[in-house]
């Protein structure tokens, strides 16, 4: 009879663990599309032997089925890094488009003489050229203020507009502070679940919302992180500090430093902006303070360079009024914002001064002179549409560069996402052959249990003539 | 004979399957850039995003190279639990 009990506790166990292991794989499929769901696999353990005596007795097939999460914590790691690098360079690519966007740019674009400004330049050297050619005509000489009307605007509209993407970018550093914040204090509040829970080995769901939250940061953030006791991770930025320690998180701040956001982090709370990298924010901080103004400072420098060239060769000539020539165009004190402040300072046709000095009022010297400042190096060691023309060369060349990139780092996160849910996303065939097989599994346990009942009702039976079922 | 588009078309499907890890068509796309390799390419004038497709390709393949090293090499020493969880 022990044998016989035996065999039926063994087709009971064989029942619970099949049993579990068909609630694993319905797990799995419930969560197929869940995000950041690590597929779970069924670890079976024989049960084990019991020595009494000297004999050995095997009590019992198996105990079944602890679900085990299919999880490669290397390349959890590398997608989350790569995450950080795509991130970084779409942000970036985005913010060199709307650049490029200003200065009508395109792909197709072959010459900076069809840009809203590089028209313009040539406007106002050709008008020069023509009033050279009619200084007393009114009409010539309106052309030319209506020509430098026309440049001074447009140099405005491009600082103005680069000025408005600069404090876009600003802006997002605020909204992705709010973002970053949010997730460390949930990933502090997983640590501390999956502390009290499951210390010392994989926590499962708690781990894949960990996981999940993590991924989401570095979407935002560069990240460091490392492994501590009881299963938990701590995060820094990328320049060390403190984001996620235990069950602690650290709210990182922003505030406006001379004009722009800073980032605050740690627990001192100290200005991180500079070290910054990785995710949205790197990208964001990387154009606002290093594309941006490198692009704003190119275009200050032309527009101060033609100001002032212009200026001081019509300080040179005589007006149409026989007086010594003023300043035609108002700049700052230096080049920096010479482009968004450069306006034209008269409406009186007159106040050119085409004539030379000797020439008398009607003359042509000066605006001659004028007209060859366009081929005349006065720029950067180049020509004003020279140094317009390789201006935006380098915006064309660094967006396309970015483009470029960034499709090399998502074609990269895509490779390290197939890898990743190869291993731990769920697959709905291979679920439907483990249903099969442990559904079979549970029958024959069935059996064997429907078995030897009968062989106990037999057994207890015999020699009696009241029969038990 | 080939044109440039065919290059093209070859080197977006190239990195398509590359990210996607799908061996069988890198397979293909093997035998076909072979093939192509022995004809003669009608190049046009502006083979600008053919040498961009190719850029992006030498950086996918860069970084799967790095991306594999570092996973082997991770694996390799067994020191998985010492760096990350």
């Amino acid at each position: 009879m022990g044998t016989l009990t035996s065999l039926m506790d063994m087709a009971r166990q064989a029942l619970t663990a099949d049993q579990a292991a068909l609630n694993v794989t319905a797990n799995n499929v419930a969560n197929q599309n869940t995000l950041g769901y690590t597929r779970q696999v069924v670890n079976w353990q024989p049960v084990d032997a019991v020595t009494i005596n000297g004999s050995t007795n095997v009590t019992g097939g198996n105990t079944g089925s602890a679900a085990v999460s299919q999880r490669d914590r290397v390349l959890e790691q590398r997608v989350q890094q790569q995450t950080q690098v795509q991130a970084q360079s779409s942000t970036l690519e985005s913010a060199l488009q709307q650049v490029q966007s200003i200065f009508g740019l395109s792909s197709t674009a072959a010459s900076a003489s069809t840009t809203a400004l590089g028209s313009a330049m040539n406007s106002i050297f050709s008008s020069l050229s023509k009033l050279g050619s009619s200084p007393s005509d009114t009409a010539t000489r309106q052309n030319v203020l209506a020509a430098a009307n026309t440049l001074t605007a447009a140099f405005n509209s491009s600082a103005n507009q680069l000025a408005q993407v600069s404090s876009s970018l600003d802006q997002q550093v605020g909204t992705i502070a709010g973002q970053v914040n949010t997730l460390t204090a949930t990933i502090a509040s997983l640590n501390q679940q999956i502390a009290s829970i499951s210390p010392n080995q994989d926590a499962g769901g708690l781990e894949d919302q960990r996981q999940l939250a993590i991924t989401q940061l570095s979407q935002y953030l560069g990240l460091n992180q490392m492994s501590t006791e009881n299963n938990g991770i701590t995060l820094t930025t990328s320049n060390g500090a403190l984001l996620v320690s235990g069950n602690q998180s650290y709210a990182i701040s922003t505030a406006s430093v001379s004009g722009t956001t800073h980032i605050f982090a740690g627990t001192g709370g100290q200005d991180v902006t500079q070290g910054l990298t990785g995710g949205e924010l790197g990208g964001v901080l990387q154009a606002r303070d290093q594309i941006v103004p490198t692009f704003a400072s190119a275009l200050d420098n032309l527009a101060y360079a033609i100001g002032t060239q212009m200026n001081g060769q019509n300080a040179q000539g005589i007006d149409g009024n026989g007086n010594p020539g003023q300043a035609l165009l108002g700049l700052p004190p230096s080049a920096n914002g010479a482009a968004a402040s450069i306006q034209v300072t008269t409406t009186d046709p007159q106040a050119i001064a085409a004539a030379a000095i000797g020439e008398g009022s009607t003359g042509n010297g000066n605006a001659l002179a004028m007209a060859g400042l366009e081929t005349a190096n006065i720029v950067g060691g180049q020509t004003a549409s020279g140094f317009f023309a390789a201006f935006l060369g380098q915006i064309g060349t660094a967006t396309a560069g970015a483009t470029t990139a960034n499709q090399a780092q998502q074609a990269t996160l895509t490779q390290l996402t197939t890898q990743r849910n190869s291993l731990s996303g769920v697959s709905l065939d291979e679920e439907a052959a483990n249903l099969t097989q442990y559904q079979r599994s549970y029958q024959a346990a069935a059996k064997v249990l429907s078995v030897v009942n009968s062989i106990m009702a037999g057994a207890i039976n015999l020699g009696v003539d009241t029969t038990v079922t | 004979m080939g044109t440039c588009r065919t290059v093209a078309d070859l080197l977006d499907e190239t990195i398509d399957a590359l990210a996607t890890l799908d061996l069988d068509r890198l397979q293909v796309l093997e035998e076909r850039s072979a093939a192509l390799s022995e004809a003669k390419i009608i190049y046009e004038k502006n083979t600008h995003s053919i040498l961009t497709k190719k850029r992006v390709l030498e950086l996918v393949l860069q970084s799967s190279e790095e991306s594999l090293s570092a996973l082997a090499r991770l694996r390799d020493r067994n020191v998985r639990s010492q760096w990350v969880r």
